[in-house]
């Protein structure tokens, strides 16, 4: 280990602090603290969140929710935890102009497509590049489907089935998870590196592939004049509104995910990450599972498609870059691999920050750094990410046994050092 | 009574190197079988052949009258084989309930829609395959130790939780490569006891690679002998135990000349 961690300030869950914490806990009013605490902070810190925007300027409200909602993501460890952290999450929005409203839609579609990701990669250890491309499924379904004449592509033109919105989400749910099959069956074979180069290839053809038919996606010039979701008689046509929906999707995707990881199916993803061979060995199909979590994980990126062609308005060939299955993989590694409550974490920073940091400048002594989060953005991006493997390689909320697998990995270093 | 398990004149080789070279072998339903000889032999990849992890190049292996060889690893895992490793390979940032609830991965149903939906019906089957985990644990002798996590179990422990995981297939046979690899003297009488058990109270038909004599001796009532990947012997541990090729092949041919000039 470097030298110069040591003179670093001690962590809060360093052994010093652990055993005076556990020395309080022991005596009876330490005990209560414990207990009924948490209950007693949560909705502090909910309403602490909610009400930032009310009387803060962008960068301070979301440098509030960001602390309260961390702390929120650690203690909530109940059903009420989650109840209060949703309340806090839909109420969060109501006070918020709507270029803040327009970020927390991004922070909560990438939390959406962080966790469709995570069962990917988390759960069942398979590094995808290509994520963005069952987004761009659900995204050119809804496009084709809905697209009026004028929007439309030729293609799209010919055909007519006058569906809504609320029709397309279980559509591209199915049309992703059978792409995400389709994928897998050839590149499943591959493991670790190859894998990840695969999907990368593959997310690029799904890029190219939508501006080279213009016949079907209507090419370069894309398709657009797309309608809102339709709401008894009105359409949600705020960005905060389609934050609630992506919110709600969200949390079906993690109770979803959570029940899957706990049951026979998260099982066997786990055992083929830890070892592959020995999985199959006890009797684990692992290209069924493994296609199984693709598919799933396509799932979720395809609905989250659905949801960003119908905010946007429109889909172009662009939205759908590299650029997009990175920042989702950066969401799911800074917030902590295999957590799902990790992920809202790693979208607010990965996804909020920069964008409330857009036109952050400074301006000292000879530097003069205009537009921070804007020009500055990738630099930046790229530190944090250094920062975070350096420091804090599991992320923010990580799995338990993922801190275990990375101590395992610090260990061996350690003997092969000495 | 036809043999549970049937090897027919299998080989393998690496590129040049002949690993095993024409086997021939026949297994008794509820026997326990050791499989022994000098490092290199070809034991393990035996073992690897029976279970899928190499397909043999040539030659036939029959399990409960199908053929096995060539079939993928889950297949054969199906079929009623499971084994142990030699370097042991336990899901090692798994519990050891969870490794053992892997291992009822065939003989339980749930899938991601009734996962999602969680009906009674799905959380019974749950709530029954941890008390079935809970039974082998404590089969193994790993009562108490159910959640802990597989890298932190002492290392006879984690043999154990091997054993505890393959039996959790509910295999009719169990390979077990090296049960007592390491052990004092105190925990090879104890694996000795858990491997009778498996015979006795589960009737699983059991082979072992085994390097310490006093083991082999112990529990085998059949061994098979093997050097430079070729059976050289066959038998009762005492029948294999004055056969002349064994002792030539433990103690080279050097040491028996001069013992036989005396």
């Amino acid at each position: 280990m470097p030298g110069w961690r040591q003179h670093l300030p001690r962590p809060l869950t360093s052994a010093p602090y652990r055993e005076a914490l556990a020395r309080f806990r022991e005596t009876p009013a330490g005990a209560n603290v414990f207990r009924f605490g948490p209950y007693a902070l949560m909705p502090v810190l909910g309403a602490a969140a909610a009400l930032a925007p009310t009387f803060f300027g962008t960068r301070m409200t979301f440098l509030i929710i960001l602390v309260a909602l961390y702390v929120l993501l650690r203690i909530s460890d109940s059903l009420i935890g989650v109840a209060i952290l949703a309340l806090t999450l839909a109420l969060l929005p109501t006070d918020m102009n709507s270029f803040e409203q327009n970020i927390m839609f991004n922070v909560a579609l990438f939390t959406l497509l962080g966790i469709g990701l995570n069962v990917v990669v988390g759960y069942a250890g398979l590094l995808d590049l290509g994520f963005v491309a069952f987004f761009a499924v659900g995204a050119y379904l809804y496009a084709l489907i809905t697209a009026p004449d004028a929007g439309a592509s030729e293609w799209a033109q010919t055909w007519d089935v006058g569906l809504t919105f609320w029709a397309v989400l279980p559509m591209a749910l199915v049309l992703a998870a059978l792409i995400g099959v389709l994928l897998g069956i050839p590149v499943l074979r591959l493991r670790g590196d190859y894998l990840a180069i695969v999907t990368l290839g593959f997310g690029e053809i799904i890029r190219i592939l939508l501006t080279t038919e213009d016949y079907y996606t209507g090419g370069p010039r894309g398709m657009f004049l797309l309608p809102k979701p339709p709401f008894f008689g009105r359409e949600l046509d705020t960005a905060y509104e389609l934050y609630l929906v992506v919110l709600v999707l969200a949390l079906i995707a993690v109770f979803a995910a959570e029940r899957i990881r706990n049951s026979r199916v998260g099982r066997a993803w786990e055992a083929i990450r830890e070892d592959e061979d020995v999985a199959s060995a006890m009797g684990i199909d692992t290209t069924v599972y493994k296609l199984l979590a693709f598919a799933m994980g396509a799932a979720i990126g395809g609905v989250g498609g659905v949801v960003i062609a119908a905010k946007q308005g429109s889909v172009f060939p662009p939205d759908f870059s590299l650029e997009i299955s990175i920042n989702v993989l950066a969401v799911v590694i800074i917030g902590g691999m295999g957590n799902v409550r990790g992920i809202l974490l790693g979208a607010l920073l990965v996804i909020g920050l920069p964008d409330v940091l857009r036109d952050f400048s400074i301006n000292f002594w000879a530097i003069h750094l205009d537009n921070i989060g804007q020009d500055y953005r990738l630099v930046i991006f790229g530190a944090a990410l250094v920062a975070v493997m350096v420091l804090r390689p599991e992320g923010f909320l990580p799995s338990k046994r993922r801190v275990a697998e990375f101590r395992e990995a610090d260990l061996l270093q350690e003997e092969m050092a000495t | 009574m036809a043999p549970i398990l049937s090897v027919r004149d299998v080989s393998r080789r690496f590129q040049g190197l002949t690993a095993l070279n024409g086997v021939s072998l026949d297994v008794e339903e509820s026997s326990i079988v050791g499989v022994i000889g000098p490092n290199g032999a070809g034991k393990t990849t035996l073992f690897n052949l029976l279970t899928g992890f190499y397909k043999p190049t040539s030659g036939e292996i029959w399990f409960r009258g199908s053929r096995v060889d060539g079939l993928p690893l889950h297949r054969i895992a199906a079929a009623g084989i499971s084994r142990t490793f030699q370097n042991i390979r336990l899901f090692s940032n798994m519990t050891a309930i969870e490794n053992v609830l892997v291992g009822q991965h065939l003989h339980l149903q749930t899938n991601i829609a009734t996962a999602v939906l969680g009906l009674p019906a799905t959380t019974n089957a749950e709530q029954h395959a941890v008390e079935v985990a809970v039974a082998h644990l404590r089969f193994a002798g790993l009562g108490g130790r159910e959640n802990e996590l597989a890298r932190n179990l002492a290392y006879g422990e984690q043999r154990r939780l091997e054993i505890a995981r393959a039996i959790a297939l509910r295999p009719k046979l169990i390979l077990l490569d090296e049960p007592t690899a390491g052990m004092n003297p105190g925990e090879s009488d104890a694996m000795i006891g858990l491997i009778r058990r498996l015979r006795d109270e589960l009737g699983v038909t059991v082979i072992l690679i085994e390097h310490q004599m006093r083991v082999v001796m112990g529990v085998c009532e059949y061994i098979t002998v093997l050097d430079h990947g070729e059976v050289i012997a066959m038998g009762t541990p005492t029948e294999v135990q004055n056969d002349q090729r064994v002792i030539e092949a433990y103690l080279g041919t050097g040491h028996l000349k001069s013992g036989a000039a005396e």
